[in-house]
């Protein structure tokens, strides 16, 4: 009993309280401003958390579709009863995938290429940056200008010579002729490399290089001992981006590297439709029905599903390592048009 | 005494060293823009002035042979085993007038870029905006707002588009598994009229390519933004400015020099992965070298056009905020 009534004399109390303090808010101005800012921001907030919350699932909505169509049995595509949770789990599709584009040694193939050329990428690109903005000489200006023009000149209008010159030299069934392109900076999108690692290292303080030089430091111990260091963040979004251009990259892998010597990942993907027949029958399945089956939309469709999975899977996983990393970087580069 | 009397070696003066360290350094992309870029642009301008014929190396008397058994009428060259024959613009005239399908694609992935621009623009700019401010789950959302530009593969694309079109899988007809994002039919369900259901659905289609399309110029939009001078807007915020306010007068100007880095790539971006693209390449393949450069050149020429009233149009509408520092 004592505990009811003291709590209902706090009640009273706290009720008395809470309308003087309301009066006065309410009289006054600026209670009414907060009241109404907080409403606001309260609104805003929540409208912002939906729109964010729908994006999310628009992006991460075909990448969970693709994942369940790949560990789902193939008679559960047609099975109207299914959403989301698949009738039996099978990895029938994925293995008929994986041989489909010969994933092992093609993922051999594609990793040492995207590592090779991130790797060179970087030494050329960082190299160049680094020239133009600090080791200025006249008629740099135009260089840069130039700089700019190989980002801007679309790649196809190049590709034939290209190729013809790679050809020539019949190293078009190696990887060298990426290479080589990676070391002239003439790579995907090199130009950008370029543009972004001369943005960073226009802003590091010219502090830095003078104390270096009066420590007795040369022009190349400067830039890989003090200046390099201190552009971390253009050298880890040059790094993650060449890597991931490359391994997705069709057009450069298509034009100078024939298939028939070297499994790409990508290249065996974009091919995957016609190889299917064949492989379906390689696999043991009888031939009519692997004609049916590579005929068949939903079949083909769900396999290179799958084929996409396989190829994306080492990139989604080393995503989530470095994602921190690479979101706060790209931040910090600060690129200026 | 001694050390006056020592032979000292004059060393490089430090201007010299910099200029000899910036050639070096320069080095590998000097002889990559000598000898590929610039080598392949004035190639590429031979090809698509002539018929070519590939040959592979062969002897002089084995061209003249060549020449006289093809009965080649027009000015003849032969270089690394390719056999030029000159013939003028007729590639060009051939790929703009005579072939079936180039102008059309052309045209039509052009006006889809024009159409893409400032909707892409503008969406990366609010989504860079709305991922600037804190909230919880921060750092989540970028994550995943950057998938897109992690797993945008052509390869993938090319492998869907062989199969099933890819919008009809988005779309969701009654494909089994493919077919559980019913959006539509829950909306017609609950009474809205269709025609308004329609235009949402294809709103939410095309939301994914274009985040998709558009993941790097968020990233370009966010380090603009984060490069904003706080005391800008608390400078605004102390003379009564509301966050709109805020937005528009400060917001918008500071970083509309970044518009026209993202919209030049956005446009150089669009073409590369237009359809374009592949038929220049499937030209290439079926060995009509000449056409395909031409194709090539007036793909070129349509990209620098619509960069060059891009930058014209944005170079007038930017913001230079003159900091010296």
């Amino acid at each position: 009993m004592t505990n009811v009534k003291s709590w209902f004399a706090k009640l009273v109390i706290r009720l008395k309280k809470g309308l003087s303090k309301s009066k006065e808010k309410v009289t006054s101005k600026a209670f009414k401003f907060t009241v109404v800012n907080k409403t606001k921001q309260t609104s805003i907030s929540i409208i912002r958390g939906f729109i964010i919350f729908g994006l999310c699932f628009i992006v991460i909505y075909p990448i969970l579709q693709m994942i369940v169509a790949s560990i789902s049995d193939l008679r559960d595509l047609n099975d109207p009863l299914v959403v989301w949770i698949p009738r039996t789990i099978s990895l029938q599709t994925i293995k008929i995938a994986a041989s489909a584009i010969d994933y092992f040694a093609a993922l051999r193939n594609t990793f040492i290429m995207a590592v090779g050329v991130m790797v060179i990428t970087l030494f050329t690109t960082s190299l160049a940056g680094y020239a133009f903005a600090r080791l200025r000489f006249k008629g740099m200006t135009v260089l840069f200008i130039f700089v700019v023009f190989t980002i801007v000149v679309p790649p196809q209008t190049i590709a034939m010579p290209m190729f013809m010159i790679f050809n020539y030299f019949g190293l078009t069934s190696t990887f060298w002729p990426l290479f080589i392109l990676a070391f002239t900076g003439m790579g995907i999108k090199a130009g950008i490399f370029i543009f972004i690692f001369n943005q960073v290292f226009r802003n590091l303080p010219k502090e830095l290089e003078e104390a270096a030089l009066i420590d007795g430091c040369g022009i190349v111990r400067t830039f890989y001992n003090v200046m390099l260091p201190n552009a971390k963040s253009a050298v880890v979004t040059v790094m993650l981006f060449s890597f991931v251009w490359q391994w997705n990259d069709v057009f450069y892998s298509q034009l100078l590297i024939s298939t028939q010597y070297l499994d790409l990942l990508s290249l065996n993907i974009a091919e995957i439709a016609p190889r299917l027949t064949y492989i379906l029958y390689q696999l043991g399945i009888d031939q009519t029905v692997a004609e049916g089956m590579s005929r068949n939309p939903l079949v083909v469709g769900t396999i290179a599903n799958t084929a996409a999975i396989l190829m994306l899977l080492p990139l989604l996983i080393g995503y989530i390592f470095v994602q921190r990393l690479f979101v706060e970087s790209v931040e910090r580069v600060g690129i200026v048009g | 005494m001694k050390a006056l009397t020592l032979k000292v070696k004059k060393p490089m003066s430090y201007d010299k060293q910099k200029m000899l360290f910036g050639i070096l350094f320069l080095a590998p992309w000097l002889i990559g823009f000598a000898g590929i870029f610039l080598y392949s642009m004035i190639d590429s301008v031979i090809y698509s002035l002539s018929n070519v014929y590939f040959l592979g190396p062969a002897s002089a008397d084995q061209v003249a042979a060549y020449i006289a058994d093809q009965g080649l009428v027009g000015q003849t060259f032969f270089k690394m085993g390719i056999l030029f024959e000159f013939v003028g613009l007729d590639n060009f005239v051939y790929a703009w007038n005579v072939h079936s399908e180039y102008r059309r694609v052309l045209i039509s992935s052009m006006v889809e870029s024009l159409i893409n621009l400032p909707v892409i623009l503008i969406f990366s700019l609010l989504i860079a905006t709305m991922l600037n401010t804190k909230f919880k789950g921060n750092v989540f959302a970028r994550a995943i707002f950057f998938l897109p530009v992690i797993l945008a593969s052509e390869a993938v694309t090319i492998a869907l588009s062989q199969a099933v079109d890819l919008q009809a899988l988005m779309q969701g007809d009654s494909l089994g598994i493919f077919g559980n994002f019913q959006l539509n039919t829950l909306l017609i369900e609950s009474g809205f009229p269709e025609s308004v259901v329609e235009f949402l659905v294809s709103i939410v289609n095309t939301i994914f390519v274009i985040i998709s399309l558009a993941g790097v110029q968020i990233l370009i939009f966010l380090a603009g933004l984060q490069s904003i001078p706080t005391h800008l807007y608390e400078a605004a915020k102390v003379e009564g400015a509301t966050p709109y306010e805020s937005f528009w007068k400060i917001t918008i100007p500071m970083v509309s020099p970044h518009v026209i880095t993202v919209g030049v790539f956005t446009i150089v971006d669009s073409f590369l992965k237009s359809p374009v693209t592949s038929l220049i390449i499937q030209t290439k393949d079926n060995q009509q070298y000449g056409v395909s450069s031409a194709m090539a050149w007036i793909y070129f020429v349509a990209v620098m056009l619509l960069l060059g009233i891009f930058v014209y149009l944005a170079n007038k509408g930017a913001f230079y905020y003159d900091d010296e520092r």
